[in-house]
């Protein structure tokens, strides 16, 4: 890392990049405006009173502060009066004990904005009017969408004028030399599509404020750029990475340290390598070049996945895996295109064209550029089957045979699953009463809907609900299974009476079912099946089914930062797995606590084979922990990237690594003043471990550790 | 043939036993008694009870089970009668907390190969295999000798380690379907060698000087252990062996941790010996010490 880029990364260490917020009073006479309009006319004001800062370090300008003192002024959550109302109901606070709302993402389309500038989207925006003639409220929709376009190009303008003035007052011949680049780069872009690298750079740097997100695939859509400069000689690999550097800088800067999320790092996800249009592996130099940056950068945010598939090399896998064994910020993941992408066609109904080019974004949440990523509902799916025990007791203690069993579960299963999409569409109608102008602008197909991306304008979503619990739920089916119906252990009603009594009286029996019951992730063909035929049902409830926009459903297993696990188990009485009442549901893929007792090839074997309908490829995860001497060791750490291999070539979706010892977690725990830099991948992002929930933490603990 | 054998372990992704990602089976009886040997578990060839005092709550359920009143409650107090245990497993079974367990279980042939043939993905990619260890796997050399074969007909790459005390004529049996010999050598020093493991060297060497001469693929592995196989002369040794014998491809040391104390107080071994750990350093000057005498390579394994 050069001296520029470390005096950038201590400057927003200690704060000293972010402008000032300048207050505006807005005309009351604004009120009697169409709601788009006022909304657009307020930012574009907002906007212009903005001071324009940067510092004698940055090459890259654009960094403001929004206020929220417009009403839903942009994504993620500014100013969003709807959403907050729909917040205080739904977020944090499940229903019933079955659900509740999470954060959802959105992500710009920068390769896009990239090929065409704000001028090709005002004359998709002229195209459009045509299509609206005598609908007034998307006409003003859409003149909202052009001032908007007005509002960010004299922005920038400010942004180039300002560079401008510094060169004038420069006495550095060379510093001068880029303010005035600095200063075309403004006058250029956004406006005007981009021509080369430091524009485009200039371009995400930007217009990420217009809606901070995900990054995308910057590997693939900087690349010509990239190409393009590097071959001409206009551009140098170091210099390159010098922008890429200023990027991620201003990126973790968005959120500010002394900010209560200051540790988040899901929300800036973005993925490298992964198939091109043409079926390639799309890993390239650039990839190589955002590893390297991102190493070099002691930073938290943001966040990548590496997307493999059946062509990468594992030479590409090998180099990201050192990056994840390398880096203390724990900011790598790795994704499978394979089952991913097929399912995006077969579930989703989504084209190649458009499939290929899929994003992770927030925790784990597979997306698109330009889309939104919905859903985002926590769910206990336990519930379905206390319900099977509880409300259905007469009708279970007559089934002679497992199946009759599974299909009592099925029609529970349906019924909450149908009551969680109920609770999904309550909480986007609500959201659907905040019109959205500045974020929408660069969602897909808001323009072309002429609508705002919180009233289903976007074009590119997908929808999917996090389950807490499949594992419990699938160890208490097997169990069930083995023990009244095929082993014949014990019949339903004392089983029932041992759950109701939170096996109180009924501990041997317990003990029989830690001891000899057939559990998911030891990779043996009884729960395999009950895993797969599990997952069957919910492709089937899930086949025909739409949210409220039309968007096709999936499902994933991942918790964001809240501990619903704990909650929901809490409140969940006693469960055939052994689980007693009330204590954490557990998340992601067969990690069961020790019940997955057969090591981890197993346990990947397993899961890359729990789903064959495709239904869990929404934000699902697998979380696997190694002892950090396997990650240190050439020799083993080689064979630790086989068995990664490995598993995706078997089907895998996800996975991330944990290589802390269990000394360091008992420890942190203790003493967390003197670990605050320790970071673990919980559930698809990655935290402080000391800032984690303590019940969180103990499932950070008790997962299985392997030991060598 | 003797299609059952007595296993007390099947290791999934095991990295330290051979090229790659390996399944290692640990097979129970050994003619060796090795004062530091990390599994004591591993020494007899039947099923035993492990007991750990620490986690028992005296709930009294081991009692109630046992046919052979092995165990009592004498004042509140768990009095374990090891020599009234048929090591049944039946007061494991019913224990809650874990602190019965039941060490070793009869395991057919079909049974251990498919367990090791569910990880051949794993293999392929890596370069990885099964692995028999123990105890001495040639000890139950029937058991041992067919899965080797059918492993090896199955295309997956073998490797045994053994401790060389076994009859040249089994070892030979197995040439054609081991791959890899890892050879465990505890000391040089005849006398040594008799007093810390309970057998003579002679036999070791020669059945290592038999592998060499057949032209096998051999690692040697030699436990570290302070104070007892680490002199000069000694390490020098087998520095000299490596490098003398051209089947030998490197030498892996194996630092001494007590991780065995611990199981042999499960076990109810008593006289257990007790070295200090190998520190790193010791460790890297035991390694420089038999690099000396050897360009092959010398390493942790």
């Amino acid at each position: 890392m050069n001296e520029r880029i470390a005096r950038l990364e201590k400057k927003v260490r200690e704060e000293e990049i972010y402008p000032p917020v300048v207050a505006v009073s807005y005309d009351d006479f604004d009120e009697k405006l169409a709601e788009p309009m006022r909304i657009a006319k307020r930012l574009t004001e907002y906007m212009a009173a903005q001071p324009v800062v940067f510092t004698d370090d940055n090459e890259l300008v654009g960094l403001m502060r929004f206020d929220g003192s417009v009403e839903a002024d942009l994504f993620p959550r500014l100013g969003h009066n709807k959403i907050k109302e729909a917040f205080s109901l739904y977020y944090n606070k499940p229903q019933e004990n079955l659900c509740t709302m999470e954060w959802q993402h959105s992500n710009q389309d920068f390769g896009k904005l990239l090929r065409i500038g704000l001028q090709g989207l005002r004359e998709e925006i002229i195209a459009t009017r045509k299509l609206f003639i005598g609908n007034q409220e998307r006409l003003n929709f859409l003149a909202a969408f052009e001032m908007m376009i007005r509002g960010i190009s004299r922005r920038a303008d400010q942004n180039a004028a300002a560079c401008r003035d510094a060169a004038a007052k420069c006495a550095d011949p060379d510093r001068k030399k880029t303010l005035l680049r600095m200063a075309a780069n403004c006058a250029r872009v956004p406006m005007h599509p981009a021509s080369s690298f430091e524009e485009a750079i200039q371009v995400v740097y930007f217009n990420f404020q217009f809606l901070a997100d995900s990054i995308g695939r910057p590997d693939q859509y900087l690349y010509p750029l990239y190409q393009q400069g590097i071959s001409d000689g206009t551009l140098s690999r170091e210099h390159a990475k010098e922008l890429l550097q200023e990027l991620f800088i201003m990126i973790h800067g968005y959120t500010r340290l002394t900010s209560a999320n200051w540790d988040r790092g899901a929300e800036s996800h973005f993925v490298i390598g992964g198939y091109t249009i043409d079926h390639e592996d799309g890993f390239n130099d650039l990839s190589e070049l955002i590893r390297e940056a991102m190493l070099e950068c002691d930073l938290i945010r943001p966040q990548l996945s590496l997307r493999w598939n059946k062509k990468t090399p594992r030479a590409v896998l090998y180099k990201v895996m050192d990056c994840e064994r390398k880096d203390k910020n724990k900011r790598f993941a790795f994704v499978n295109d394979e089952p991913r992408i097929e399912a995006l066609l077969k579930i989703s109904k989504i084209p190649w064209e458009q499939a290929y080019d899929y994003i992770m974004v927030g925790c784990n949440e597979p997306a698109f550029q330009g889309g939104m990523s919905l859903g985002g509902n926590t769910v206990n799916i336990v519930r379905a089957l206390v319900n099977t025990l509880n409300q259905r007791r007469q009708e279970i203690l007559a089934c002679s045979e497992f199946e009759q069993f599974y299909a009592i579960f099925q029609q529970e299963l349906f019924r909450d699953l149908e009551t969680v999409l109920d609770y999904s569409n309550r909480f986007n109608m609500l959201r659907s009463r905040d019109c959205n102008v500045l974020s929408s602008l660069f969602l897909e197909g808001c323009i072309k809907r002429a609508q705002s991306a919180t009233r289903g304008g976007a074009a590119r979503a997908l929808v999917c609900a996090h389950l807490m619990g499949g594992t419990n739920l699938i160890d208490s089916l097997c169990i069930i299974k083995q023990f009244v119906f095929a082993e014949k252990r014990v019949s339903m009603q004392e089983l029932l009476t041992a759950l109701d009594r939170n096996w109180e009286g009924y501990e041997d029996l317990r003990t029989a079912i830690l001891h000899h019951g057939q559990f998911f992730a030891n990779n043996d063909e009884f729960s395999n099946s009950m895993a797969r035929r599990f997952h069957s049902s919910l492709y089937e409830f899930a086949q025909d089914r739409t949210d409220l926009y039309g968007y096709p459903l999936t499902y994933g297993n991942l918790t964001g930062y809240n501990w619903h696990f704990a909650r929901y188990g809490a409140l969940t009485q006693a469960t055939p797995d052994g689980r007693v009442a009330g204590s954490a549901l557990l998340f992601g893929s067969g990690q069961s606590e020790g019940k997955d007792h057969d090591g981890p090839t197993s346990q990947l074997l397993a899961v890359a084979h729990m789903d064959t309908t495709g239904i869990m490829c929404g934000d699902t995860i697998m979380n696997l922990s190694v002892e950090e001497e396997t990650v240190q060791n050439d020799e083993s750490f080689d064979k630790l990237v086989s068995l990664i291999e490995t598993y995706f070539q078997a089907g895998g979706l996800h996975i991330q690594l944990n290589h802390v010892s269990r000394e360091d977690l008992l420890a942190a725990k203790l003493e967390p003043d003197k670990y605050k830099s320790l970071r673990v991948r919980v559930s698809g992002f990655s935290a402080s471990f000391v800032k984690l929930d303590e019940r969180i933490q103990d499932n950070v603990i008790a997962r299985t550790e392997y030991h060598l | 043939m003797n299609s059952q054998a007595i296993v007390f372990d099947i290791q999934k992704f095991s990295l330290h036993d051979g090229p790659g990602i390996r399944t290692t089976v640990f097979l129970k009886g050994c003619p060796l008694r090795c004062l530091w040997c990390h599994n004591p578990e591993s020494w007899t060839a039947r099923p035993e009870l492990l007991y750990s005092p620490g986690k028992c709550t005296r709930c009294g359920k081991c009692a109630a089970v046992c046919p052979n009143r092995a165990h009592s409650f004498e004042a509140g107090r768990h009095v374990f009668a090891r020599n009234l245990c048929l090591a049944c497993g039946k007061c494991a079974d019913v224990c809650p907390t874990g602190a019965l367990e039941l060490c070793g279980q009869y395991r057919t042939i079909e049974d251990v190969l498919a367990a090791v043939l569910a990880d051949r993905p794993f293999y392929q990619n890596s370069g990885g295999g099964m692995t028999l260890s123990g105890g001495e796997p040639m000890a139950q050399f029937a058991f041992t000798e067919a899965l080797l074969r059918a492993a090896s007909a199955n295309g997956i790459h073998t490797a045994l380690e053994t401790c060389g005390v076994a009859p040249w004529q089994e070892f030979q049996n197995i040439l054609p379907f081991t791959d890899l010999f890892l050879f465990d050598i505890k000391s040089l020093d005849a006398e040594k060698h008799l007093q810390f493991t309970g057998v003579p060297l002679a036999p070791v060497r020669r059945t290592l000087d038999s592998l060499a001469a057949a032209g096998v693929k051999i690692i040697l592995r030699c436990p570290l252990i302070p104070g007892m196989n680490d002199s000069q002369p000694e390490l020098a040794g087998i520095g000299e062996l490596a490098e003398n014998l051209p089947a030998v491809s490197e030498v892996q040391v194996e630092p001494y941790h007590p991780l065995g104390q611990s199981k042999a107080l499960r076990l109810g071994l008593s006289d257990y010996y007790a070295a200090p750990f190998a520190t790193q350093e010791f460790t890297l000057a035991c390694i420089a010490a038999i690099q000396r005498h050897t360009g092959k390579s010398v390493r942790k394994s």
